[in-house]
């Protein structure tokens, strides 16, 4: 037999309210027995008494004339009272006068004995004076017998016993029907139909035991179908549904089981199913509990991101065949310009004279200007489409690097530059080292006309963790008010006489800098110098992510 | 180097007038036969008459070009054990990565970018001549088809 603590609560309610029911009979039946006890006697002793009192004025004449027949005739009647097993009358000297006894009873006592009430086993006797004129003419004598104690329980708990099984009879189905109510508790019903998500519960057989409203949607079956049959049926695969159970009992939960149901309309739903085993307070495991969220749409928001992805691939392939064909074919007539410029200027000299020359050398420079501006913007879009790739750089030698190289093609300089050591970062070595050369070859560039020319690069971390690395120089600077400019794509705040370059240099920094998720800004004081600040993802937060 | 051949592959007729002005303000007198598309190029090579073409010297390989494109005649020129040797320098305006990549990896014994300023171009023409012509050895098998 099971233990209490593992059937069912239904079961559990009935027998609490039998047992409570059983109790309180028992109860009862103890205190109406202690109750009959206690009166019965009284009761019996009044009774038998009253009738002694009766007797005994009755005999006053029979004693007086000493006539037996008239006590005989008196005492014959008292056959009629059941209780009454033997009665007897005595002259006032003790002897037997008249008696009276039914078939099978003792009959009275010879000789009258004190008077007063006695009770002797089941039998309760009495012996009470006949008087006359205040003088004791006699004594009658009376016996009762007494229903023995345990017939009298006996009685009562058959009484009981039929009236509880009546009771029952009536009582149980209506308990029945309301534990049922109350053996679904009604709070743990609501929490399973709060749930959006289908959600079940399973016996260990894998059986479903209870399901939400949720669930009927989603298999578009009705409880009564689904309840008791097997939990696996519902899924495209049955077979890895049921991996779900195994894995629940060895493990105790299961999450983000990927599982697909199958509407009974034919419609897939895919779902993510949570899963717990339940207990009950003894530890034994009940059944469990599973969860289905719906990742329906979340599959459709996958789909469309990967269609826009393609998108953008598409629209990224176009932008690289139309640099592709920019990169080749815009450059073509240049070269022509200038080639023709070129022979022009050599085999018909004699024929042009120093205006016609100066013309020329102008067609040509602005060819090659051209050729490097399709460069450079082909540059710029090349920087917006790179793969890029993040590992750990330490930018104080790439900076190193590029001011060396810097100095080597430019040996005639003489800078003075300081690095700070040992800055890391994390980001796209090229990427950053075409920035570096970016900012560092402006650098160089603009302090072209300083005498002390000065350059710096180093690096601060603000309250936030966020690390600002910065270029410093010395020298042309710029007005703040054109700060705005600065990264603009071919926009320039000197002229290309005082310095060469195309305005694409910033643009490209900018850039790079945005695709590592950072941010750059610039600080110029006419004549004095430059500082620009840049930030990439702090370093640590990349860590973790990848 | 005189008897050796140039082969230029080249449609746009600038960049050839250009080449040629190049090659002669250098001084490299050598014969250029020009294929001016992409069959043409093939032609030269595997067609009819490919046992009576001299055997170039150096290719120098237009990448953008009508009917067959550079990278593909530089591809069929590897695939063909006639001319698998070939010494072919890709000379062309793009310096596209993926050109460089593709065209080394199908076998291109250099990548040369086409200046728009003729003065570089000229010194880069006479370097690649003095390099491919006199100081470079042909392979000898490619002496075969001539």
């Amino acid at each position: 037999m099971p233990r209490l603590s593992e059937l069912p609560i239904r079961t559990k309610l009935t027998v609490i309210s039998i047992l409570t029911c059983v109790i309180a009979m028992f109860l009862a039946v103890v205190i109406i027995v202690t109750y009959d006890n206690y009166f019965y006697h009284t009761q019996k002793s009044g009774e038998l008494t009253a009738q002694a009192k009766i007797l005994a004025a009755g005999m006053n004449a029979s004693l007086e004339f000493d006539d037996q027949q008239a006590a005989h005739d008196y005492l014959d009647p008292l056959s009629a009272n059941p209780d009454i097993s033997a009665a007897a009358v005595y002259r006032v000297n003790g002897l037997l006068f008249a008696s009276y006894s039914r078939v099978l009873t003792k009959p009275p006592p010879s000789l009258a004995e004190p008077h007063g009430i006695r009770l002797k086993g089941d039998e309760l006797s009495i012996f009470w004076p006949v008087v006359q004129k205040q003088r004791q003419v006699g004594s009658v004598y009376l016996q009762a017998n007494i229903e023995p104690l345990t017939t009298r329980i006996f009685r009562y708990i058959g009484i009981f016993l039929l009236a509880m099984a009546i009771s029952l009879l009536f009582t149980l189905p209506i308990a029945m029907r309301l534990h049922y109510a109350i053996a679904n508790p009604v709070y743990a019903r609501s929490l399973i139909e709060a749930s959006i998500d289908p959600l079940v519960t399973i016996n260990p057989k894998g059986e479903i035991t209870d399901v939400n409203m949720a669930t009927i949607e989603a298999t578009g079956l009705s409880r009564d179908k689904l309840i008791g049959t097997d939990f696996s049926n519902y899924f495209t695969e049955p077979k890895k549904a049921g991996e779900i159970y195994q894995q629940v009992f060895d493990q105790g939960s299961v999450t983000n089981f990927p599982l697909t149901i199958r509407n009974s309309n034919g419609k897939l739903i895919d779902v993510l199913y949570n899963a717990a085993i339940y207990k009950n307070e003894m530890g034994g495991v009940l059944g469990v509990v599973a969860a289905a969220r719906d990742v329906t749409a979340q599959k459709q928001a996958e789909l469309e991101v990967n269609r826009r992805t393609a998108e953008l691939q598409v629209a990224n392939h176009e932008l690289e065949a139309f640099s592709y064909s920019v990169s080749h074919d815009l450059r073509a007539p240049l070269r022509a310009i200038d080639g023709f410029s070129s022979a022009l200027l050599e085999d018909y000299s004699d024929r042009l004279d120093d205006e016609g020359k100066s013309y020329l050398n102008r067609v040509r420079a602005a060819t090659q200007r051209m050729g490097e501006l399709i460069d450079d913007m082909l540059e710029l879009s090349r920087i917006a489409r790179v793969e890029m790739r993040h590992e750990t750089i330490n930018l104080s030698d790439m900076v190193t690097n590029v001011l060396t190289e810097l100095q080597k093609n430019d040996e005639l300089r003489n800078i003075d530059w300081h690095v700070q050591k040992d800055l890391l970062a994390s980001g796209d070595a090229r990427l950053l080292r075409i920035a570096l050369n970016n900012l560092l070859g402006n650098a160089w560039k603009y302090t072209a006309k300083q005498p002390n020319p000065r350059v710096e690069f180093g690096a601060f971390t603000d309250a936030e963790g966020t690390v600002t690395y910065f270029v410093r120089d010395n020298g042309a600077g710029f007005d703040m008010a054109y700060a705005d400019k600065l990264f603009g794509a071919f926009q320039r705040l000197h002229s290309a006489a005082e310095f060469p370059g195309t305005g694409v240099g910033l643009a490209i920094v900018q850039r790079i800098i945005h695709r590592h998720g950072g941010k750059v800004y610039g600080e110029g004081i006419p004549n004095q110098g430059a500082t620009f600040y840049f930030t990439l993802t702090t370093p640590t937060r990349l860590g973790v992510s990848s | 180097m005189s008897n050796k051949i140039i082969l230029l592959i080249e449609d746009n007729p600038d960049d050839e007038a250009l080449t040629l002005r190049a090659l002669k303000k250098n001084d490299i007198q050598s014969e250029v036969r020009v294929a001016r598309d992409g069959q043409e190029a093939l032609d030269y090579f595997f067609g009819d008459k490919w046992s009576t073409n001299p055997c170039p010297a150096v290719v120098l390989l237009d990448l953008m070009l009508p009917k067959v494109n550079g990278l593909e005649i530089l591809r069929r020129i590897r695939a063909d054990e006639r001319t698998s040797l070939q010494p072919v320098v890709i000379l062309t305006s793009s310096k596209e990565e993926q050109d460089i990549i593709k065209g080394y990896q199908l076998g291109a014994n250099s990548y040369i970018r086409k200046p728009v300023d003729f003065t570089q171009f000229t010194e880069a023409v006479r370097q690649l001549g003095l390099y491919w012509l006199v100081m470079n050895e042909t392979p000898p098998s490619s002496q075969g088809m001539a």
